[in-house]
């Protein structure tokens, strides 16, 4: 599997994840992914991740979300993200 | 695993709600100078000047945030949107304001205006809360929030429509005999049913969310339910089907175990937070909640004890102490949150921090000036000469709240300005 930058935002009081995940966005490169961990859906996140050339996918528990971030054009991280999460 | 289609922008404009946050505190202001020029009249609930700085207050500042705060939560809790969220807007905030300053002033100076600002005041409010209660109610929702926003929305058209029959009676000085059970319903309506569920179905997403703590119990999530169905028993007192001293009492305790219920555990919850740093926000929570508990205290005192003239102290506590303490609460949050977001959405890394929109300093300094308007306002029961004085703090908190709200705002304005810099090598689209 490819680079991975796992931020844990849990215990972030809000709005502060979303900051975090703003800052991460500009260390993400090709060939790599953010794996999100968070304790509710991010929803004020994905038109940010949407706008700007960003693609993800989430994985919902009980109390905990995961959301895995890729740059959209990043084609070959996409297919294994999918393989991965399937 | 799915891909979430929430790919729209799922964020209004941020006009949309920022004319309603920053118009409030006008009306608060216009209140505050209302209540230095005329002190005694506030300790006499039906006097003309009482009813328009409750409802400089109630519909100027109460409905003008919670209407812009809707717009805003609807995307963030249920995933969806107004349509034509700026037209709506535009619509309902030009009504809400000619219809507030109509009513108010109307009902000291000029009568005849007071019907049709109360119509203004409607179409004002059902602009925003009807599509929002048919987007809530058609969606699949079913989250204690969603649940109870339903529930507040129905209560907030049912107290304006109620507002709108008393501003007719008003206006021709032509009141029924059921005029007092009308006034009576409405009050119920309005602060419980709307302000009161509205805030505790809020307060099951917001305080977990911003400050860190456990959620709310199931049990707890029942309360919009429960204070709807006391509201029904309230409804049949005021109308006389169920007459008699034990059921007024009973109604009454029902309230009140409901208003104390939600304080204490929301209190309980602000000393389980993981981060527990204490920024404005969380004192005006506190001070709100306080004030919730105390406003029990005094309906009991009130309604058992039968002592009277206490609604001046019910009105302080509960639309002061508790309603705008929640609401400025609120404010800090949603302010520099929505500037920085609307920055951020734009693919801009380079902008200031939600800090840098408001800084911790001033909004302190504002709440103290806060704490000290509601303690003047509580001694001046007792003094009623420090009402003058507590009327002047007040105006400075609200000019104050409205200064800081300008900072953040003029900020947004500066740096929206700019161009977008790019990074990581990303093209933004």
């Amino acid at each position: 599997m490819n680079k991975e930058i796992f931020v844990d935002v849990r215990e972030l009081p809000a709005p502060e994840p979303l900051e975090v995940m703003v800052n991460t966005l500009g260390e993400l490169e090709f060939g790599a992914y953010i794996k999100m961990h968070h304790r509710q859906m991010p929803n004020m996140l994905f038109p940010i991740l949407t706008r700007n050339g960003y693609g993800y996918f989430v994985q919902k528990g009980e109390d905990e979300v995961f959301v895995y971030i890729y740059i959209k054009k990043d084609k070959q991280i996409k297919k294994e993200l999918e393989d991965v999460l399937k | 695993m799915f891909s979430s289609n929430l790919s729209l922008d799922q964020a209004p404009p941020l006009s949309a709600p920022l004319r309603f946050f920053l118009t409030a505190p006008l009306f608060a202001i216009i209140a505050s100078i209302f209540i230095i020029v005329n002190p005694e009249a506030m300790f006499m609930h039906k006097d003309l000047m009482t009813i328009a700085v409750v409802h400089l207050f109630t519909i100027g500042y109460f409905g003008l945030i919670m209407l812009g705060a809707l717009q805003q939560m609807l995307p963030v809790l249920a995933g969806v949107n107004l349509p034509r969220p700026v037209v709506l807007a535009t619509l309902s905030h030009i009504l809400m304001v000619l219809g507030t300053l109509g009513l108010s002033f109307g009902l000291i100076y000029f009568h005849s205006i007071i019907m049709i600002s109360s119509l203004m005041l409607f179409a004002g409010f059902a602009i925003i809360l009807l599509p929002s209660l048919l987007l809530l109610l058609k969606g699949d929702f079913q989250n204690p929030t969603i649940n109870g926003m339903r529930i507040a929305i129905v209560f907030g058209l049912l107290t304006v429509l109620l507002g709108v029959h008393l501003g007719l009676s008003y206006s021709n000085y032509n009141f029924s005999v059921l005029h007092q059970s009308f006034v009576d319903l409405h009050i119920a309506m309005g602060t419980m049913g709307w302000i009161l569920v509205l805030v505790i179905s809020v307060a099951f997403q917001v305080i977990p969310m911003f400050y860190v703590t456990p959620k709310f119990s199931k049990f707890c999530m029942k309360w919009p339910f429960l204070i709807a169905g006391i509201i029904l028993f309230w409804g049949l007192f005021v109308f006389e089907i169920f007459t008699g001293r034990v059921v007024q009492i009973v109604g009454v305790l029902l309230f009140v175990v409901a208003m104390s219920a939600f304080a204490s555990v929301g209190l309980k919850r602000f000393t389980q937070r993981k981060r527990p740093i204490a920024d404005t926000t969380v004192w005006y929570w506190r001070l709100s909640l306080g004030s919730l508990l105390l406003t029990a205290l005094v309906l009991i005192a009130k309604t058992v004890l039968v002592l009277d003239g206490l609604e001046y102290l019910v009105g302080v506590l509960f639309g002061f102490g508790f309603g705008v303490s929640v609401l400025n609460g609120m404010l800090y949050k949603i302010i520099p949150f929505l500037s920085w977001f609307h920055l951020s959405a734009t693919g801009r890394f380079d902008i200031p921090t939600m800090r840098d929109f408001l800084p911790e300093k001033g909004a302190k300094r504002q709440f103290y000036l806060h704490l000290v308007a509601l303690i003047a306002l509580l001694i001046s029961f007792f003094i009623h000469e420090l009402l003058v004085v507590a009327g002047i703090v007040l105006l400075l908190s609200f000019l104050y709240l409205w200064f800081n709200l300008i900072q953040a705002t003029k900020l947004y304005v500066q740096e929206s300005k700019k161009e977008p810099v790019m990074a990581g090598g990303m093209s933004w689209n």
